[in-house]
Formats: structure tokens, C-alpha cells, sequence
């Protein structure tokens, strides 16, 4: 890898831009809701279920060195709480957390 | 009298969403910590790609040992999303007279949670007030992001353990809550969930055929377009 790590940051940042300029230049003329643009919406939001299951299943990291039932498992209560709470992210959030806080203090 | 614009704009930063994006934005500072970024890095990556699911595919990729085409090219596909986006918040922005490079640099501040933030309070701003309040509302969510990216890029380093894996957590639990509630429709719903079923075998399946780093790509591409199909042809049906 000889690309610098501010370079390929700089670089992310244009191979993102480059859309929102395009819709910019074309914002007058397009149907938000056209066909296409729903299938960007349903690619993208698969992209991002992906990412998380990726961050949970195969982390990196400090993540790495906790069970990956533990992980599974806390996403999974905090999944739940959101749920059952009336789609609560912020209770969703904190039962996550302190179950893996618990959970890694009681693994030591 | 009616609050000033920077005053309004702050308010409008500090409502739900723009917090949810806040303590986001602190899990991102502890990730990167943990990936070995300086800071410098973090806050180039949060200014300027602004995207927060991209920020973190580049993170993730680049530490998994993922080549910067495979990276690059998920991290664009990712930021597809933002032109629907720009498209229908410009419209509320412009004015008689408006230049384009106004447009353009009002387009780079649209990520989901500005999108959102100027769907729920442009319609209450004089239109000739509107995109001063944008750029007011915009730039205060960078600093505010920025604040958090650092809040949580130093407390990575110094937290007890259970603490500090707990930070590293905040970014899938806050992807996978705010999804579930955005992807309210048939065919959006089902793309999150076919993302999450079809990822473990993109991962085991893709180094098989020779495309070890390109899971997050296939499953995205793969998930998407069944569940867009799925959603056409059962409307279809209905119709």
C-alpha cells in the first residue's frame, strides 16, 4: 500500500462528493422517487446492514478479542428493547450497552 | 421577534437527530482510535467525506486488508444514496438568482442526518432566510460531529475495558437502530434484513472465487437489488 492515509481519505471524500455534485447539477430535473433511485435506496441500505454485520461477525480491534456470541447477542437484546419499546433507539441503545459492559466485566 | 438564524439553526443541531448523530460520531473517534488513526485523519474523514457509513466501510476495509480499489469503490457505491438526497433538498434551498456553486457547496453538507434536519425545519424559514440557516445548521452538525469524534477518540485510549469495547459498539448498535428505522418500506425493510442474512456468506463464499475483500460489494449489490425486485414485482401484484 503506498498511498498515504490522509491521500486515500481525500480520495474517499471525492468518490463520495462526485454524487452530490451530480445532484446538485441535476437536482431540478429528476424524480426523487423515480425507480432507479429506489433501487439506489435499497442497495444502500443493504451496504449498511452489511457493514454492521461485518463490524460484529469479522471485527478488528479490541472487538475482536470479545466472543462473538457476546457481540451477537447484545445487538440482539438491543434490537429487541428498540422493538418493544415503541422503536426507542435510545433505550435500544443502552440495554445493548450495558449488557456487553456486564457481559465483558463478568468475562474479565 | 422571531429567534435570529444562528440561533435557530443551533436549536435545530441540537434536536434528536443531530444527539443520535453525536453519540455516533463519538463511537466513530473510539473506532478510528482503535484502527491506529491519529486524530488529524479523523477529522479530515468526518469534514470532508461527511457520510458516516462511508467513513466507516474506509476504516473497516483498510484495517481488514482490503486493496483501495475494492475500498474506494464501496465507499462511492455507499455515497449513491446521497444524490436522491441533494435532489429533493435543493429544490426548498434555491431561489430566483441562486448560483450554482452555492448548490454545489450546500450539496457536499447533505448526509442522512442534514437531509433530515432540513426536511423538518426549512418549511418553517422564510424562503429568502433558508440557506443561511442550511449553511448555519450544516456547519454547526460538522462541529458538533467533530467535538464527538475527538470526545470519543480520547476516551478510547483511557477507558477501562468494558467501557472502552462498549465505545467500539456504538457504531453497528447506531447503524443497525437507525436503519431499522428509516428502512420503513417493503422493499427497504427487506434489503436490511437479506444485508445482514447474506454477509456471513459473502464473507465465506467471495475468497473462494478469488474476491476475498469485496464481501461488503456483493452482499450490498446481491441484498439490494432482490429486495428491489421483490418490492416491484409484489406492487405490481397489488396494482
Amino acid at each position: 500500500m503506498s498511498w498515504s492515509l490522509p491521500v486515500i481519505i481525500l480520495a474517499a471524500a471525492a468518490v463520495s462528493d462526485v454524487w452530490r455534485v451530480l445532484g446538485a447539477l441535476v437536482s431540478a430535473r429528476i424524480d426523487e422517487n423515480s425507480t432507479a433511485f429506489r433501487l439506489v435506496r435499497c442497495i444502500a441500505t443493504a451496504l449498511i446492514a452489511a457493514i454492521l454485520a461485518r463490524l460484529v461477525l469479522y471485527p478488528t480491534g479490541l472487538l475482536s478479542e470479545i466472543p462473538a456470541s457476546l457481540r451477537v447477542g447484545s445487538m440482539a437484546a438491543g434490537f429487541a428493547a428498540y422493538w418493544f419499546a415503541g422503536r426507542s433507539m435510545v433505550l435500544g441503545t443502552l440495554v445493548c450497552e450495558a449488557l456487553l459492559v456486564v457481559g465483558v466485566w463478568w468475562l474479565g | 421577534m422571531q429567534p435570529s438564524i444562528p440561533w435557530r439553526a443551533l436549536r435545530a443541531t441540537l434536536s434528536l437527530p443531530g444527539l443520535v448523530l453525536a453519540g455516533s460520531m463519538v463511537g466513530f473517534g473510539g473506532f478510528a482510535h482503535d484502527a491506529g488513526w491519529t486524530f488529524l485523519d479523523v477529522a479530515l474523514a468526518t469534514s470532508l467525506i461527511w457520510a458516516l457509513p462511508a467513513q466507516v466501510i474506509l476504516i473497516g476495509s483498510l484495517a481488514s486488508g482490503a486493496g483501495i480499489a475494492a475500498t474506494l469503490a464501496v465507499v462511492s457505491i455507499s455515497s449513491i444514496r446521497l444524490l436522491p438526497m441533494v435532489c429533493s433538498l435543493l429544490p426548498q434551498l434555491r431561489r430566483e438568482g441562486t448560483r450554482l456553486l452555492t448548490l454545489v457547496a450546500a450539496s457536499h453538507y447533505v448526509a442522512q442526518t442534514v437531509w433530515i434536519l432540513g426536511l423538518l425545519n426549512l418549511e418553517k424559514i422564510e424562503r429568502e432566510e433558508r440557506m443561511a440557516f442550511f449553511f448555519w445548521m450544516a456547519n454547526l452538525t460538522v462541529l458538533l460531529s467533530l467535538a464527538s469524534c475527538f470526545a470519543g477518540y480520547q476516551l478510547s485510549g483511557q477507558l477501562p475495558r468494558p467501557f472502552a469495547v462498549a465505545l467500539l459498539m456504538l457504531t453497528p448498535i447506531s447503524f443497525l437502530l437507525s436503519t431499522a428505522k428509516t428502512a420503513t418500506r417493503f422493499d427497504t425493510g427487506l434489503a436490511f434484513a437479506l444485508g445482514l442474512a447474506l454477509l456471513p456468506i459473502a464473507h465465506a463464499v467471495a475468497p473462494l472465487v478469488g474476491l476475498g475483500t469485496w464481501d461488503l460489494l456483493i452482499t450490498g449489490l446481491i441484498a439490494g437489488s432482490l429486495a428491489f425486485t421483490a418490492g416491484h414485482l409484489s406492487e405490481r401484484r397489488a396494482s
